[in-house]
């Protein structure tokens, strides 16, 4: 089944029941160059390494 | 919900099944199978060696067991195998959530509700993590769900648990890190338990969160239950 029509008005998301004050960003991680193909484990085990590294 | 242990044998614990099997689950170790099976507030567990132990015949409920039920059942992990995480020192717990739906408001198509469960001390065992092998949900009337509701699971971090925002230029408040969706674009079902399959058990850190995504296209609100199976 198809996702409807990307959101474009606040009033069309509800978080925990009450409208946000603006729609902030998502970022797929398992999509990123850095995590695509790995599980949530493996993504979880790979961000802690990344915690200690400077930032590319 | 914390669940009463209780240990009996095979030919009890096979009456407990029930008869879509959706209540049943296992665990095989290299000598044996954890096996167990929920039913209301009690888990029945039953212990079935591969071996045979002194003084017991275990081969006819050995059989029995792998003949007509293996395969049938939730295999949570096979110990030993390659991302095997599920511990048999964790204790069993599901945790149930019932979330309010809220209908689109005139003049709109649909409405995205997002319901965010956060991992919390209650939930995480001793080493700071829970596992979420599993789930369901239920909504007790089918004829609130519009043919095109469909539901969605992940797993996201909004308060940078992993650390990573500064990677993504994401600002907590507002901004999401999705970590994994174990359930996308599904077809809502009503009117009965519906498994969700997170397909391996995830190993989450205290602070992310469960997200559930309901897009209603509907007219009324409604209950949408929800079970995590998360032995911690």
């Amino acid at each position: 089944m198809d996702k409807p029509d990307k959101v474009e008005r606040t009033t069309q998301v509800v978080i925990n029941g009450q409208i946000p004050e603006k729609l902030g960003k998502k970022v797929k991680l398992y999509k990123t160059e850095e995590f695509k193909g790995l599980n949530v484990n493996d993504i979880i085990q790979k961000a802690k390494e990344l915690q200690n590294s400077p930032k590319s | 919900m914390i669940y009463k242990d209780i240990y009996v044998p095979w030919s009890v614990i096979k009456t407990r099944i029930s008869s879509t099997f959706d209540n049943f689950t296992y665990i095989e170790y290299p000598d044996k199978y954890e096996i167990y099976v929920v039913d209301k507030i009690f888990c029945f567990i039953c212990i079935l060696s591969k071996t045979e132990l002194p003084g017991i015949s275990t081969q006819p409920d050995l059989e029995d067991f792998e003949q007509n039920y293996k395969g049938k059942g939730n295999l949570f992990q096979i110990y030993g195998m390659k991302n095997a995480s599920y511990s048999p020192l964790r204790e069993w717990q599901s945790v149930g959530v019932v979330y309010e739906v809220q209908p689109p408001e005139p003049g709109e198509t649909f409405k995205q509700n997002i319901f965010d469960t956060r991992i919390s001390e209650d939930l995480v065992g001793r080493d700071g993590c829970v596992e979420l092998v599993g789930g369901q949900y239920y909504i007790k009337d089918p004829s609130v769900i519009d043919e095109r509701d469909i539901v969605e699971f992940s797993v996201v971090d909004k308060d940078d648990v992993l650390g990573l925002f500064r990677y993504y230029d994401l600002t907590v408040g507002t901004d999401v890190l999705e970590l994994a969706k174990f359930v996308r674009t599904h077809s809502v079902i009503g009117g009965t338990l519906v498994k969700i399959e997170p397909g391996q058990a995830k190993i989450l850190p205290l602070g992310l969160y469960l997200r559930v995504s309901y897009i209603c296209y509907g007219t009324t609100p409604f209950k949408f239950k929800v079970d995590y199976f998360i032995p911690r």
